[in-house]
């Protein structure tokens, strides 16, 4: 069960809105790397996984994750408040307004919408926490180029926090593949599914 | 109490704040759901102080260190009541 906190994990407070980069942003929500996709994925797969560093570990980032699409979601939001038509259809942000206004939709930068098919969960422990320590890296990835295309302080401080906790992330999953493996034959750790095998 | 039984406790008082909570905000001025919502979350607080005590922590901020990082400790909530 999960309980709400109301406040973001690092503050976001943009002073400027800018239609343009809230568009490319904005897949960090619903985009194939984005908060979304990373949350649903560890919370799915925690629920077969054998060992409990390795539970605690799909639990608490994937609830970290939930807070990292809020904080996305406050970016995007504070990028595109009181917009003039004007501003909105010089950063051809008019393909998005004409279907959402400014209210928030999980799409990825190139406009299509959320795919469950981002989640990724195998069953196998060895599958998903390698899918996990390459799902960090792909959003790492995602905000090193936002990064690249960014100009505005306000903006830069939250994503590079975000960027940083996909590097921390990445870690942790690496030592919950440890923790699996040191549970496995090291001659094979293929010799079997600890998911399935040993239930 | 037992496990089961104190576990159960948390969740039935845990659900009435949940859902007089979601009354409340849209009813925020009804003076008896207040009162309600009060005497209830205190109660709800002092049986999840009771059941950690016992059984470890409901939430990772009240971990209690002289058992060790006790966060991770088996049942989770999705294994045969956990």
């Amino acid at each position: 069960m999960w309980t709400y906190e109301k406040k973001l994990q690092y503050p976001v407070n943009i002073k400027n809105p800018n239609p343009a980069m809230a568009k490319f942003i904005i897949t960090q929500f619903g985009g194939p790397d984005g908060e979304l996709a990373a949350s649903q994925r560890y919370l799915a797969q925690r629920y077969s996984m054998p060992y409990k560093q390795c539970i605690a570990t799909l639990s608490d980032i994937g609830t970290e994750e939930l807070g990292h699409m809020e904080m996305i979601c406050a970016i995007v939001h504070q990028l595109t408040r009181n917009l003039t038509m004007e501003q909105i259809k010089e950063a051809g942000f008019d393909t998005y307004f004409v279907d959402h206004t400014v209210g928030l939709y999980p799409q990825a930068a190139a406009g299509f919408p959320f795919d469950a098919l981002s989640f990724a969960s195998k069953g196998d422990a060895i599958t998903d926490l390698v899918e996990d320590m390459a799902a960090e890296q792909k959003a790492r990835t995602t905000y090193d180029n936002i990064l690249r295309l960014v100009d505005d302080p306000d903006v830069i401080e939250p994503i590079r926090f975000l960027r940083a906790r996909e590097i921390v992330h990445f870690q942790r999953f690496g030592e919950a593949l440890r923790v699996v493996q040191d549970n496995l034959n090291s001659k094979n750790f293929y010799a079997i599914n600890p998911e399935f095998d040993m239930q | 109490m037992n496990r089961q039984e104190m576990l159960r406790r948390v969740q039935a008082l845990g659900f009435v704040v949940v859902d007089v909570g979601l009354y409340l905000n849209t009813h925020p001025n009804d003076t008896a759901a207040l009162n309600f919502y009060s005497k209830y979350n205190a109660l709800y607080e002092q049986a999840k102080e009771e059941f950690e005590e016992s059984f470890g922590p409901l939430c990772m901020t009240n971990v209690e260190i002289e058992d060790g990082w006790s966060w991770i400790e088996k049942p989770w909530p999705w294994e045969l009541e956990g």
